[in-house]
């Protein structure tokens, strides 16, 4: 298990070959695919061909941070002629005819391309197995899942079948993923990495991000894909040139946020236990801690899933079978034609949140349900504006417990969503969070600790993760 | 309408915008072009594309509601109105409901009308379908999808089918002033949907209203609303309650009919449009776009009845059009003789553009106000001048060059006439004799003689001179 | 309560043709969903339309410049059903 950074040194200094170091992951990703399920797509050709290139360019001393580093991409970010399934049959066999721009970006670093990751279809669930392709699992035990959405790219990064991955995080997909398996993920401000190509699920929520093995790792992969891009109006001149340029600052003095309603009931004690130990080591390295009170908390799940499923309800609305995608057979009419296709191309939990979102926004509802989330949303960012007024991060749990069991939660929607907890008002709120690995339960199974900070403090956050990764001692998955 | 009914009718006016490219995309908006060649993965609803608003779109719709005294909104949003048809890719429409760019504007008709405007709001064209009714199949081409439309929607001001079609023809006129559209109907660069209903005289309830879509013509606009005023009435005079409902106009039958499907439940699910960013403006940027505003029909015709002394029906036909206003203005500013520059422009170029439709001049001002001095000065004959413009239109040329090359000149050539008139009343003295003896009209005949001897030689006025001194003189 | 109604409205604006059958099981599942939902009931804050940190001013927006696309074709080459370079559905009247 290296980091990029371990790995840069390596091929700078022409120990091993990209080509070499691509072939070691792919085959390493070959054997153990078949048990973990965490590529979707390997693209062997075209990794090796995209690592021969990098060795060129590390030969001609041209290398950038991500040159020749195999990298493995979640399977709802669109790569140019490569399959992009979003894990659902709708889009089986489905070939982008653009680049997402954190892809360009990437090719602009010479990064290579594993293959593309299993999720949850259309990024909607927290376990991943809601996939078309079939559930991932997780590497520190294959009976249970990885997390989700980004279950695949978490569970790739955990067993050491690619260096690093991108994820997306519309309300926890790349945290609670990376707190089930025990590795580090970073949902950036919204607004810091283009959406461009990113295939939507809530667009005011969604955001692309990495997962790695370590915190540093995640600023690296961050400095490659972050910037304003004329392609996506929402996303913004940050300011910010190296998100890792706060690694190893100290945290002497800084204010740390404890919101008392992440450590409330429903959160596993092992989690607290956790968590609480991760706060005494920033306060043992001379950081303060703050009680503070984000009340609101009790309306997150709900207002996050309204709005969530009522922009979904939408952004989804352009599955119909006519322009690409599965196309029901036999359509009398273009009613049947798209009632059918949308019926038979989605899975159930697609279809779930669709008819929540289409409730949330129909006729008689809208401000019963969407307006009010949208008033509790605007009431989040208040909330956390006062914190950050005051401290410096925010640290809570990640996700209410560890990893379960593949057999366990998955029928019960409810379940699942008041599980998200913890993760979601990041995205309502859109400031950035870290989660990074804190400890195992009496099983073995890693629990995450998270750290926000105000927006556009994405290297903040990067900061106060590295600060307690070099002090921690991590168990390798057991896969 | 009628002695029993008033008329209720409300328009909602679709004008396509001047832009280059697309409003949310960066594809060519221009209108053509084979099917499915000005697309993009924005404009098609790939997965992960998104929307990027056009800087010229927002300003061209500000421009046109300032030019209608509407009031901008300062922070103004999108939204996404949500349907299925197989026109439209996302199946969403990007347009604007809550925070639209202008509000509260009017129109002023001939008829002493004062339409208001409730908005003006910017959104996206859809595509375009043909139908295979042997395949029973439709095709879509996005060509058009996400081209740039404001929406005019006015209160129910307007009274009946004349003043639609009147409102609609100043829209377009205004617009294209503002150059911010073309206003090509037959190109559906602007179309109307009409919300009529009645309202029995004396009333205050209004009826139940009817809606007619997508009328692309003057004409569809005109005889839909009289249809309509037709069916509505003879509907509540047999008892009957008019039903509230979208219908359509069949041209070739001359009327309305339901719609059969939009295959949606009326219900479009309207949110703000998470993938673009609210708009917002300073005072300083509107006054930037108000500034953009050319002088519009209605200041200009005042200046021309006021200042040039110009009929007003020859300052509306002036005005009707901002080229040929502009042609006229440029013409005067170099020779400001307004009312012969107006006589000439209006019998022999209005007359041409027309059969062209071409909307171009292919002269400069410069030109034609030379014609009309050459003919004011008497450098050539009016009949010849306006044979020269006819010139200028099918072959082009310089004037000066096509009156030499046609020998339409007017020359004083004072030798020629002495020759002439000299051996003419040598030869005819006889009549000259008769002349001296009292019979007066024959100077007439010695005018005519002389006059077509010398055609293109001398004007007609020195021939005169001439040729009275000259008898004057033989008279000894 | 979602009444098999409701359910069909949301279909219908949906366009998910749910076979018969499977129609109680998904109204079921929505009531719970709508349950949990519902608990935003309680709220009670102003939502102020006007919202500064989604906006960008008027001077910020994209110049009208139009390019060309270089994979229309490709565009068109995605779709299950096309003819004479269009997309096909089945003939919709109006």
């Amino acid at each position: 298990m290296k980091t990029i950074k371990e790995l840069r040194g390596m091929l700078d200094k022409k120990e091993i070959s990209s080509v070499e170091l691509t072939k070691e992951y792919l085959d390493r990703a070959e054997r153990l695919n078949g048990e973990l399920n965490a590529y979707i797509t390997i693209s062997r050709g075209e990794a090796l061909s995209e690592a021969e290139r990098a060795d060129k360019k590390i030969a001609e001393g041209g290398a950038l941070p991500l040159t020749g580093i195999p990298l493995a991409i979640k399977d709802n970010i669109c790569i140019e002629g490569v399959r992009t399934t979003c894990a659902s049959k709708m889009l089986e066999n489905f070939n982008p005819i653009y680049n997402a721009t954190a892809i360009e970006k990437l090719n602009e670093q010479g990064a290579v391309y594993l293959g593309k990751t299993n999720m949850d279809e259309f990024a909607m669930g927290g376990s991943s197995q809601t996939s078309y392709f079939g559930g991932p699992k997780n590497p520190y035990d294959t009976e249970r899942v990885p997390g989700g959405s980004s279950g695949g790219s978490a569970a790739a990064v955990a067993a050491d079948i690619c260096a690093a991955a991108l994820g997306s995080d519309t309300g926890g997909s790349i945290r609670q993923p990376s707190s089930f398996c025990g590795v580090t993920g970073l949902k950036p401000t919204y607004g810091t990495v283009s959406r461009y190509g990113l295939i939507a699920f809530a667009s005011s929520l969604d955001q692309i991000g990495p997962i790695a093995n370590s915190a540093e790792d995640c600023g690296i992969i961050l400095n490659a894909i972050a910037g304003r891009d004329r392609h996506d109006q929402t996303s913004r001149c940050t300011g910010v040139s190296d998100y890792t340029s706060l690694v190893g600052g100290s945290i002497k003095g800084k204010k740390i946020a404890m919101p008392k309603e992440f450590f409330g009931e429903g959160i596993d004690d092992e989690v607290k236990e956790c968590v609480f130990a991760a706060a005494k080591f920033f306060e043992e390295n001379g950081a303060e801690l703050v009680e503070v009170s984000i009340p609101t908390l009790k309306y997150a799940v709900s207002s996050y899933y309204l709005l969530a499923c009522a922009e979904a309800s939408s952004n989804l609305a352009r599955y119909d079978g006519v322009k690409y995608g599965y196309r029901a057979e036999d359509a009398e009419s273009f009613d049947e034609l798209i009632k059918r296709s949308r019926y038979e191309g989605f899975g159930r939990e697609v279809k779930r949140r669709i008819l929540l979102g289409t409730y949330a926004l129909s006729s008689g509802y809208y401000d019963a349900y969407y307006k009010k989330a949208m008033a509790v949303r605007q009431q989040f960012i208040k909330e956390h504006k006062a914190i950050f007024e005051k401290c410096d991060v925010m640290l809570t749990p990640t996700a209410p417990t560890v990893a379960y069991k593949c057999s366990e939660n998955i029928d019960d929607p409810v379940k699942m969503y008041l599980a998200d907890v913890c993760t979601v008002t990041s995205n309502m709120v859109g400031i950035p969070t870290v989660s990074t690995p804190c400890g195992y339960d009496k099983n073995g199974m890693p629990i995450g600790v998270s750290i926000s900070a105000n927006h556009f403090e994405d290297a903040k956050v990067i900061q106060f993760a590295d600060c307690f990764e070099k002090q921690f001692s991590k168990q390798a998955a057991r896969i | 309408m009628s002695e029993i009914f008033d008329t209720v009718i409300g328009l909602e006016v679709h004008a396509e915008l001047l832009t280059d490219s697309k409003v949310f995309c960066t594809c060519s908006a221009k209108f053509g072009g084979d099917p499915n060649t000005h697309i993009c993965p924005a404009c098609t609803g790939q997965p992960g594309a998104l929307p990027v608003i056009n800087h010229r779109a927002v300003e061209f719709a500000v421009k046109a509601g300032l030019a209608f005294d509407c009031e901008i909104n300062r922070y103004s949003r999108f939204d996404r109105k949500n349907y299925f048809y197989p026109d439209l890719p996302k199946a969403y429409q990007i347009s604007q409901l809550d925070l639209p760019l202008c509000i509260n504007g009017k129109v002023e008709l001939s008829t002493g009308t004062v339409v208001r405007l409730n908005r003006i709001h910017l959104e996206e064209d859809a595509g375009k379908l043909t139908h295979d009714d042997y395949n029973g199949e439709s095709l879509a081409d996005y060509n058009r999808c996400s081209v740039p439309l404001i929406e005019i929607v006015t209160e129910p001001d307007i009274k009946s089918a004349e003043e639609a079609a009147e409102f609609v023809a100043k829209l377009g006129q205004y617009l294209k002033y503002l150059g911010v559209c073309d206003a090509k109907m037959q190109e559906g660069s602007i179309r109307a949907d009409v919300n009529i209903s009645l309202k029995r005289k004396g009333d205050e309830k209004l009826g139940e209203r009817a809606e007619i879509k997508n009328l692309n013509s003057m004409k569809a606009i005109t005889r839909a609303i009289k249809f309509e005023e037709e069916r509505q009435a003879e509907i509540i005079l047999s008892g009957g309650t008019v039903e509230q409902e979208t219908r359509r106009f069949d041209d070739n039958q001359g009327r309305t009919k339901p719609m059969r499907n939009k295959e949606n439940a009326n219900d479009y699910r309207y949110f703000p449009e998470p993938d673009i960013l609210a708009v917002t403006f300073t005072d300083e940027d509107i006054e930037k776009i108000r500034a953009t505003i050319p002088a519009l029909p209605k200041e200009r015709k005042e200046k021309y009845i006021n200042e040039y002394k110009i009929s007003e029906k020859d300052a509306e036909v002036l005005t009707s059009e901002k080229y040929i206003s502009d042609f006229f203005e440029d013409t005067v500013s170099i020779y400001p003789q307004y009312k012969n520059v107006a006589n000439l422009f209006l019998t022999e170029i209005m007359r041409r553009v027309k059969e062209t439709e071409s909307e171009e001049i292919p002269f400069s001002p410069e030109d034609f106000a030379e014609v009309v001095k050459m003919a004011d000065k008497n450098t050539v004959n009016r009949n010849d001048a306006k044979d020269i413009i006819r010139t200028m239109f099918e072959e082009g040329g310089k004037p000066m060059e096509i009156a030499k090359a046609k020998n339409y000149l007017v020359v004083e050539d004072n030798a020629a006439i002495a020759d002439f008139v000299e051996t003419m009343l040598d030869e005819k003295a006889d009549l000259l004799e008769q002349y001296f003896a009292g019979k007066q009209n024959i100077f007439g005949f010695f005018m005519g003689q002389a006059t077509k001897g010398l055609q293109g030689k001398a004007t007609p006025r020195s021939i005169k001179e001439y040729l009275e001194t000259a008898i004057e003189k033989r008279k000894k | 309560m979602i009444t098999k109604e409701q359910l069909n409205l949301l279909c219908e604006l949906s366009k998910l043709r749910i076979p018969e059958e499977k129609l109680e099981g998904y109204a079921k599942e929505m009531e719970d969903i709508i349950g949990l939902m519902d608990t935003i009931g309680e709220s009670d804050f102003e939502y102020d339309p006007i919202d500064m940190s989604r906006a960008v001013p008027f001077g910020e927006l994209r110049d009208d410049a139009d390019e060309v696309f270089g994979n229309m074709r490709g565009i068109v080459e995605n779709s299950p059903k096309t003819r004479e370079n269009q997309f096909v559905v089945p003939k919709v009247v109006d």
